[in-house]
């Protein structure tokens, strides 16, 4: 029977859908008795989904049309140079 | 068909021949290339026997997937196709053969078949990196001494059949349209002299209509590298549209500074198309890019002296870290939050965690790489990057569940 500290362990492959079948059953039973446990996972996952749809750390359309322009024309500029190098 | 003339006119002069005849219903041009030497044949039929046939302490299923995913990382196009039907024919369950080919860490099979095909696909690609943390970390996975032995073996027994494949210039002769098919890769071309120019024998991409040759049969980005890399400039600023956001927050991760940041995007991109040349294709673009783009930021740590280290000593041995806020969040934090206060909340937080769980769970969570391309993308292997995740993981719920659990279980 797994304990509290066996699903901590195990909580970020459950979270990440890696766990064998055995595991997961083992960490599915003991979280239908457990809340603590539950509560862990519950808040776990919406931290997770909360990292994945925030949209952190964006670069503005102004600062990424700004630095792709400079990369393009750097790019061009290093291609028409008197050493005509590819790149490769 | 193959390069070298067989000597092949009565395959009853041939008893391992008949062998062979018997067990595929047909002579493979793998041996058939080789029937000037019937003894060199035999010798390697009792190699294939003992190493992949014979019952050891992995399974015909592991040895088979050993197999293809370093037979599809040398691009040999006759020992995938030959090996995906072999596994259809065995009746082997599982994910299509194609699918563990082209990329085994996307399928179901188990977490640590995956780690022992990293391991096996490392050893065929990178043999100099390979130490002995690698051995122990499939210890954890709990393979003995015996699987990882055979492990190895077998990875040598794939190297010696592509290598033997592409010398002799065998044509894929084992139903390859299917394979071709399930890859999304038509033949093109029944004549050995252009086929084997090709890195996928006689497959190439067909993309929206046009050929192309392939950088990597995986890669959403492979079109426009080896665009990129035939002198078009319009195509490596299309991968710069698609991947400044994601550099940028990698370069967040690391160094924590968005003038850094946004400063060294410029870098990245200028020195990925300095060196896309060399881009071999074993890794998908964006990964390597990645990689990149943290040497990058190690480097601009490095160079303000920063002491907050990414290789920070005995984090992987930490005591287990243990939630102290327990309580239920009784609803969804969306609902009670507008998009802007959640993300700066997540940001300053992200912010606050050590180095090594940031980069961890910034890249796995936030950027969306699957863990096995996280630690790939980090050079650590994969129970040291789960380690570093779940410890990530639970440091930033518990620094964000004052604010969002409570309220959100006080509505």
């Amino acid at each position: 029977m797994f304990s509290c500290e066996d699903v901590l362990a195990e909580l970020s492959d459950y979270l990440d859908d890696e766990l064998s079948d055995s595991l997961r059953k083992q960490v599915e039973a003991h979280m239908s008795h457990c809340r603590t446990c539950r509560a862990v996972y519950d808040s776990t996952r919406k931290t997770l989904r909360i990292v994945t749809e925030s949209g952190s750390f964006e670069l503005s359309e102004d600062v990424s049309s700004r630095v792709a322009s400079s990369i393009r024309a750097k790019i061009r500029a290093k291609q028409a140079g008197p050493s005509g190098t590819s790149g490769s | 068909m193959a390069y070298l003339s067989g000597a092949l006119e009565d395959e009853r002069d041939f008893p391992t021949l008949l062998d062979i005849k018997a067990a595929f219903g047909f002579i493979p041009n793998f041996f058939r290339a080789q029937t000037l030497r019937p003894d060199l044949i035999d010798a390697e039929v009792g190699l294939i026997g003992t190493i992949l046939l014979k019952e050891g302490a992995l399974t015909r299923r592991q040895k088979e997937y050993i197999f293809l995913v370093c037979s599809a990382d040398n691009l040999s196009t006759y020992c995938v196709t030959a090996h995906c039907e072999i596994v259809r024919m065995l009746g082997i369950e599982g994910p299509e053969p194609e699918q563990v080919a082209l990329d085994h860490t996307v399928t179901n099979i188990p977490t640590a078949e995956k780690a022992l095909l990293d391991f096996a696909v490392k050893l065929n690609n990178r043999p100099r990196e390979v130490s002995r943390l690698d051995i122990d970390a499939l210890r954890e996975y709990g393979f003995g001494d015996e699987h990882i032995l055979e492990a190895v073996i077998m990875v040598g027994l794939a190297k010696f059949a592509n290598f033997v494949s592409f010398g002799l210039g065998t044509v894929p002769d084992f139903d390859s349209s299917r394979v071709a098919r399930q890859l999304g890769l038509e033949p093109v071309s029944d004549q050995p002299e252009k086929e084997m120019n090709l890195p996928f024998g006689n497959f190439t991409l067909i993309d929206e209509g046009r050929v192309v040759s392939p950088v990597s049969v995986i890669d959403d980005d492979a079109d426009l590298v080896e665009r990129t890399r035939a002198g078009e400039l319009d195509a490596f600023d299309e991968l710069v549209r698609r991947h400044q956001q994601r550099i940028y927050r990698t370069l967040m991760a690391i160094t924590r500074n968005p003038d850094d940041a946004e400063d060294g995007i410029q870098n990245v991109f200028l020195k990925a198309f300095q060196h896309i040349g060399g881009f071999q294709g074993a890794s998908k673009f964006v990964t390597w890019l990645t990689r990149i783009a943290i040497n990058e930021g190690v480097e601009r740590l490095r160079t303000r002296k920063d002491v907050d280290s990414l290789d920070e000593q005995g984090s992987e041995n930490d005591a287990p870290f243990r939630p102290r806020d327990i309580s239920a969040w009784g609803g969804n934090p969306e609902e009670m939050y507008s998009q802007t206060e959640l993300r700066h909340k997540v940001e300053q937080e992200l912010l606050k965690l050590p180095a090594k769980y940031r980069v961890a769970v910034m890249l796995r969570d936030l950027e969306q790489f699957t863990t096995e391309e996280t630690a790939e993308v980090l050079k650590i292997g994969v129970p040291a990057l789960k380690s570093r995740l779940l410890r990530g993981r639970l440091m930033l719920r518990e620094a964000l569940a004052p604010s969002l659990g409570r309220r959100v279980a006080n509505v």
